[in-house]
């Protein structure tokens, strides 16, 4: 009996030791554990990002113009000197980052009044809580992939990037006299800065492809200066150039394209664009008939 | 005024007898008392071996103590050691409350809804100290405690232990067996992880099976409270881990011990005579008396179990942990917990119904009534070979039925599905998930390049996994019965930096010249297939959970 009297002994010690030695290792693994379940918590959000929102907010969250935002920006996701990112700082938001991204993606965005916006569509209400798809833990992945790019952000010191120089931009001078334009180059072009979105794949604006009865944008512009046409366009290379650089000097008929006269696309072309781009865009759209 | 007058017997003895004598012989009642009826000096003589003295002091806790009261005073020599019932009995009821105070812990950290009960998880695992600890034990308790009673049924069916008078004692541990087979099903889904999810609506589908269609759709609703696992789900089965199934098991265990002590325990079948039931009658001096013997040894079998769970949960045993409960997608090659896997096999041969409500109802009350139908008086091996071939042709059926529920057998979802599953599987990390982070070399690889030995072990090994499951979906006798081989099959693994710390990969099979555009991974694509997944520097899936 004493054989049993001293391994019982010597095990109830050992498992006391062995209590002893995970009170010692527990802060530890707790934090190793958090660290790795955030870990997983931006995978997460990276596939449901992937499925979800790079449609509109593009593939790395560069947004694209005329649809939806970037979110891999410096002024939402970064605070400069202790101030909160510019975007943040604007709206007057009084809480995190985190917070404002959480809000956004749950309860989504109206579409605001018809004279100020630069996005025509509503971001789409995310929340179950508001009838959306998403669980509340799927939201919180979201938000986790989302704040991983401040991390990219703050590491790459774009925060204290010097701007890069203005582009000289076209003008708003529709009669300015454009280079070769190649077409394309165009493609690409309308591909990277977004005009797609809205003119291609969910047309919000005219369709520039041909469909059903309607010929492309190309043979559009042909025809459009014998028609009902209050712009100031004498040629239809001018008359593509004046639709992009002021874009409120007509508005096509047949769809919900302006607001109080006012056109829903962007005025901002005239600015962002140089005399090569603007020729090579127009050289494509001339090539959609 | 003798209103109140101040009385105390240990006072009066200190005034006769001194303070120390006094004190001692104060500790020496308290001592026995606490006992029901041990003082220290009968402790001593127990323990160092002693014959017991006459009137034996020793029985008298088992006449005035609650506790002692249903333990036997003595054993029969025969039975009061590990063999020959291995006190797996005795086992089944240290899990049982082992389970009950590691569960009560959790509890405290636990609430039933789908809104919080994942996060809950994350909190005891990550910012409860000893929590991964608790939880674990709890889980290897409930693996065990299936285990013990299953084994403890089996060596009570070969020994014939189920024979007049202790019929009713077999019964009601059919009953405890049904009741750990429960508790540790619905315990399953507490977590609410892809496991827990649909592990649970599997098993509940078999009641919606149930013939005809009104009382199955009832059942089913009453199982899952709604047409599908939820709040209501959750609640329920949480309510029958903590209290339905607990009391129930509690009550049942209370009939079956009385009755194992009232009929005593059986003695080896060659130990009697056929036909006689001995088991109360022992001997003077054929006894092993509880105190000091067996209860020292129960104290050691205690000691040690306890050491070994504790140290199997701190080194190697963890509990995993799955992504949240998606009800919309189900992991690929989800299987039951291994004592159900007999069920899912049995539901692979044919109708739901016939194979997972008729047959497993005929199983459990064939097992009920073994005793009221195997009635021969003997409990030796020799007359009871009948009995015993069919009790282990049982155990070979039942291991097959096993073989057969896992997702090895009969489960067929496309062959590319099957070749990108070894690599990221769906029910577990699998390999891609618990390599080497750094070494996942960003580039565009094919698994041609398995054999490159410029490439990093990590690389070298996942492409080899890749590789070999390639040439298997190529040619092999399943996939050319069913003409679904992957001919000309080309695998790619893409590996790309993402984000900070985040690398995506992405798995693309091509067979049969591939899509025919220059297109990449398209939605609805002809002879491609791809899957993406994402991995973070520090998700550490290797740690355990």
């Amino acid at each position: 009996m004493s054989w049993r009297a001293i391994l019982g002994t010597l095990s109830l010690v050992l498992t006391a030791l062995l209590f002893g030695y995970v009170a010692v290792t527990e802060q530890d693994r707790m934090a190793q554990f958090q660290l790795a379940y955030e870990a997983r918590q931006v995978e997460v959000g990276a596939a449901l990002f992937e499925n979800n929102c790079t449609t509109c907010h593009g593939v790395n969250g560069e947004g694209i113009v005329g649809v939806a935002p970037a979110l891999n920006a410096v002024d939402l996701l970064v605070s400069i000197d202790g101030k909160p990112p510019a975007r943040l700082e604007e709206i007057k938001w009084a809480g995190a980052p985190a917070d404002y991204v959480r809000s956004a993606i749950a309860g989504g965005r109206p579409r605001a009044s018809q004279a100020f916006s630069t996005y025509p569509q509503r971001m789409p209400t995310w929340s179950q809580e508001f009838g959306g798809p998403l669980r509340a833990d799927q939201i919180n992945s979201l938000v986790s992939f989302i704040m991983n790019w401040a991390v990219e952000l703050e590491k790459s010191g774009a925060a204290n990037a010097t701007p890069a120089p203005p582009v000289e931009g076209v003008g708003k001078d529709i009669t300015v006299e454009l280079p070769t334009g190649n077409a394309a180059t165009g493609k690409a072009l309308t591909e990277k800065i977004g005009c797609v979105a809205c003119h291609i794949t969910a047309p919000v604006g005219p369709a520039w492809l041909a469909a059903g009865g309607t010929a492309g944008i190309g043979a559009r512009a042909e025809a459009r200066l014998t028609e009902s046409y209050t712009g100031k366009a004498k040629t239809p290379e001018q008359y593509l150039f004046e639709s992009i650089v002021d874009p409120s000097a007509y508005i096509v008929s047949g769809g919900a394209y302006a607001a109080n006269g006012v056109s829903l696309m962007p005025a901002t072309y005239g600015d962002t664009l140089t005399k090569q781009d603007t020729a090579d865009i127009i050289a494509y759209l001339e090539t959609l008939k | 005024m003798s209103l109140f007058k101040f009385h105390s017997p240990f006072l009066d003895d200190i005034k006769s007898k001194g303070v120390i004598p006094a004190s001692l012989a104060k500790v020496n009642e308290t001592v026995e008392r606490l006992t029901a009826g041990l003082d220290i000096q009968d402790i001593r003589s127990m323990l160092r071996g002693d014959p017991a003295p006459r009137p034996n002091p020793r029985v008298k806790p088992h006449a005035d103590s609650f506790w002692f009261h249903m333990r036997p005073t003595y054993y029969h020599n025969l039975v009061a050691g590990l063999y020959p019932s291995f006190r797996l009995g005795w086992f089944s009821t240290y899990f049982f409350f082992f389970e009950t105070i590691t569960g009560v812990i959790l509890m405290f950290y636990y609430t039933p809804s789908p809104l919080v009960a994942y996060e809950n998880m994350l909190n005891i695992l990550g910012n409860v100290p000893f929590g991964r600890l608790m939880r674990d034990m709890h889980k290897l308790g409930a693996e065990l405690m299936v285990l013990v009673v299953c084994l403890h049924m089996l060596r009570t069916f070969i020994t014939g232990n189920y024979k007049k008078p202790r019929q009713f004692t077999w019964f009601t541990g059919v009953v405890l067996l049904l009741v750990t087979l429960f508790l540790s099903f619905s315990g399953y889904l507490l977590p609410w992880d892809q496991l827990s999810l649909w592990a649970v609506t599997i098993g509940a589908s078999m009641a919606e099976a149930i013939q005809p269609e009104a009382v199955g759709v009832v059942a089913n609703l009453l199982l899952r409270g709604g047409p599908q696992f939820n709040a209501n789900g959750l609640l329920r089965w949480y309510l029958g881990h903590v209290l339905l199934l607990p009391l129930v098991g509690f009550i049942f265990l209370g009939v079956h011990y009385y009755k194992v002590v009232i009929h005593g325990h059986s003695l080896p079948p060659e130990g009697e005579a056929v036909g006689e039931d001995t088991a109360k009658r022992v001997p003077t001096d054929q006894r092993t008396y509880f105190m000091p013997d067996v209860i020292t040894r129960e104290l050691f079998y205690f000691s040690v179990t306890t050491f070994l769970m504790v140290a199997a949960c701190v080194f190697f045993y963890h509990a995993p942990l799955e992504p949240h409960a998606d009800p919309l997608v189900t992991p690929l090659h989800t299987t039951a917990p291994w004592y159900w896997l007999w069920l899912q096999g049995m539901l692979k041969v044919g109708d739901k119904f016939f194979f997972g409500v008729i047959m497993p109802g005929i199983i459990f009350n064939g097992l009920m009534v073994i005793p009221y139908l195997e009635v021969g008086p003997s409990r030796r091996y020799g007359d009871r070979r009948i009995g015993l071939t069919m009790g282990f042709i049982t155990c070979a059926v039942l291991a097959i039925l096993s073989y057969m529920g896992t997702a090895r057998y009969a489960v067929s979802s496309s062959p590319d599905q099957e070749v990108v599953a070894e690599l990221l599987p769906q029910v577990e990390p699998g390999p891609l998930r618990e390599s080497n982070w750094e070494e996942l070399t960003v580039g565009v690889w094919n698994t041609e390049q398995y054999s490159d030995a410029s490439l990093n072990p990590t690389m070298q090994h996942l492409l080899g996994v890749y590789h070999e499951e390639l040439e298997h979906a190529k040619s092999n006798p399943k996939c050319i019965r069913e003409n679904k081989c992957l001919t000309d099959g080309e695998g790619v693994m893409t590996i790309e930096n993402w984000q900070d710390g985040l690398k995506k990969i992405t798995f693309r099979l091509t067979w049969d010249g591939g899509p025919g555009t220059d297109r990449v991974c398209a939605p609805g694509a002809q002879h491609e297939f791809c899957q993406t997944a994402y991995l973070h520097r520090l998700s550490n899936y290797a740690q355990g959970e």
